[in-house]
């Protein structure tokens, strides 16, 4: 409901908004919710009322301040519970001078007086003044930390028995009791799918905080059931289930995350960030960025090589440090951890890039 | 830079309502002074007659229309005495408006955000 009820609540990942027919729709809210919604911390520019995403609005409101500037008004609209100002800008068909130069040609006539009265119409729509009721349609952005509307549609409301703006007020306690206040569910046959999407979401959102964790700690090898015991990282799960808003049983949540440390591990090992000595999972994990000895064994065999006539001008190659780790460091280290670990070194200037591939040191 | 929401009030709470809000209320023009640009509107509430001094400096040149709907959008003064000075800076004439129905749905509203007050994130689960 309010900003702070929002705020310690976990936010809804981005890619479940579409399901929310709230975010492609422009949500009549009061201009004070609108000032006061908590801003996603995903996308900025998107924000979020009672957990729904709010991408663009539609507000109506009487005109109390008109700033003008070249290329566009600013305008202040007051619809009775908040001010927001609204960049405008100017249309150029009615900023055009009028066709009546055209007037005289003698074929086509009829287009040229639609193009008038359309020009007229528009000018009569646009050219606001203060106290004239307005309805602006546009998303929300932030402007020196203020909140304007960028404005996709403006146009003055002719009210002049003030029969639109009670239409609005009695409209939008019902809109808000209906559908804004209410929680957003997401569709059963959606629920599924949905829960893979979030789980990899937070999955993948895991594994670098895993991975950022290693290096903080300066970790060289663990456990997985280390990882679990880390209150960070069952936070994050945590968090992500939440989102996911299905009743969660106690037996499924640990079963979760078991699931979700294994999957964050398996991308972590892809990517050669982690290895391990063996096949088993429940054995120790190494981390390529930490493991000292790796590190010597690497620095060791491209020392000696690159003294060798054959590898001295352009170094050594991948495939063949790969070779040799694999001999004198544990066979089941793979490619891709090599290159982990070369593009580790070469970061921290230990090793040198000849070309692409090609490595030597000094 | 952005004024103050001018929030509903009915003519009967202006009394009670403390020096430089902003708000919105509307009665029946009685009478306009061009020279002291002053207006007088009044409203009927409960068999009692509540005027409200209103002061047109920044919305003249208006065309006057005596006893017909007006709603005014403007910050509170203290007036002389008892009464209540609104400085508007929107002066409408809505006249055919449906006060009854105007009424209605100023209290729904007041309705919908007093529901919401109580029950913050009540329905947020």
């Amino acid at each position: 409901m309010s900003a702070t009820a929002t705020v310690s609540e976990a936010e809804v990942p981005s890619v479940l908004w579409g399901l929310n027919p709230i975010f492609s729709a422009f949500a009549r809210l009061y201009i004070k919710d609108i000032l006061e919604m908590t801003e996603s911390k995903q996308v900025p520019g998107i924000f979020f009322y009672n957990r729904h995403p709010i991408k663009q609005v539609d507000i109506l409101g009487t005109l109390v301040l008109i700033k003008e500037r070249n290329a566009f008004h600013t305008y202040g609209v007051d619809d009775g519970t908040g001010v927001i100002s609204c960049t405008c800008w100017k249309n150029s068909l009615a900023e055009q001078k009028s066709l009546s130069d055209f007037e005289s040609s003698s074929c086509g006539l009829d287009l040229i007086e639609q193009i008038r009265k359309l020009q007229m119409a528009v000018h009569k729509k646009t050219n606001l003044q203060i106290g004239d009721l307005v309805r602006v349609r546009g998303s929300i952005r932030v402007y020196r930390q203020q909140r304007e509307i960028k404005a996709s549609l403006y146009y003055k409301v002719d009210d002049p028995a003030y029969e639109v703006q009670i239409a609005r007020l009695l409209e939008l306690p019902r809109l808000y009791r209906d559908i804004y206040d209410k929680p957003f569910q997401i569709p059963e046959e959606t629920k599924s799918s949905q829960g893979v999407a979030s789980l990899f979401g937070s999955v993948s959102v895991l594994s670098e905080k895993i991975r950022a964790f290693l290096l903080r700690n300066k970790i060289q090898s663990f456990y997985k059931q280390d990882l679990e015991t880390v209150e960070e990282f069952v936070d994050l799960i945590r968090q992500g289930t939440a989102a996911e808003q299905t009743d969660s049983k106690p037996h499924s949540f640990s079963s979760l995350i078991r699931e979700s440390f294994l999957e964050a591990i398996r991308i972590l090992e892809n990517k050669g960030v982690l290895f391990q000595k063996s096949k088993n999972p429940n054995d120790m994990y190494y981390v390529t960025e930490q493991d000292r000895e790796l590190h010597r064994v690497t620095l060791k065999v491209l020392k000696e090589d690159c003294k060798r006539p054959k590898y001295a001008e352009k170094g050594c190659h991948l495939r063949h440090i790969h070779n040799c780790v694999n001999q004198n460091y544990s066979p089941y280290v793979t490619e891709i951890v090599v290159r982990c670990l070369l593009d580790w070194l070469e970061t921290n200037s230990d090793i040198v890039t000849t070309m692409e591939g090609y490595y030597t040191v000094f | 830079m952005l004024p103050a929401a001018g929030t509903y009030h009915f003519p009967w709470e202006i009394k009670s309502v403390p020096e430089g809000k902003t708000l919105r209320t509307f009665g029946r023009l009685q009478s306009y002074d061009m020279i002291s640009s002053q207006a007088i509107i009044t409203a009927q509430h409960a068999s009692v007659q509540h005027c409200i001094w209103v002061c047109t400096k920044f919305v003249e040149p208006f065309q006057a229309h005596l006893g017909s709907l007006y709603l005014v959008l403007g910050e509170t003064e203290c007036g002389e005495g008892e009464n209540v000075l609104i400085k508007a800076r929107i002066f409408t004439c809505v006249e055919g408006m449906n006060l009854q129905l105007l009424e209605k749905a100023v209290d729904e509203q007041r309705k919908y955000f007093q529901e919401r007050m109580k029950n913050p994130g009540g329905n947020t689960s």
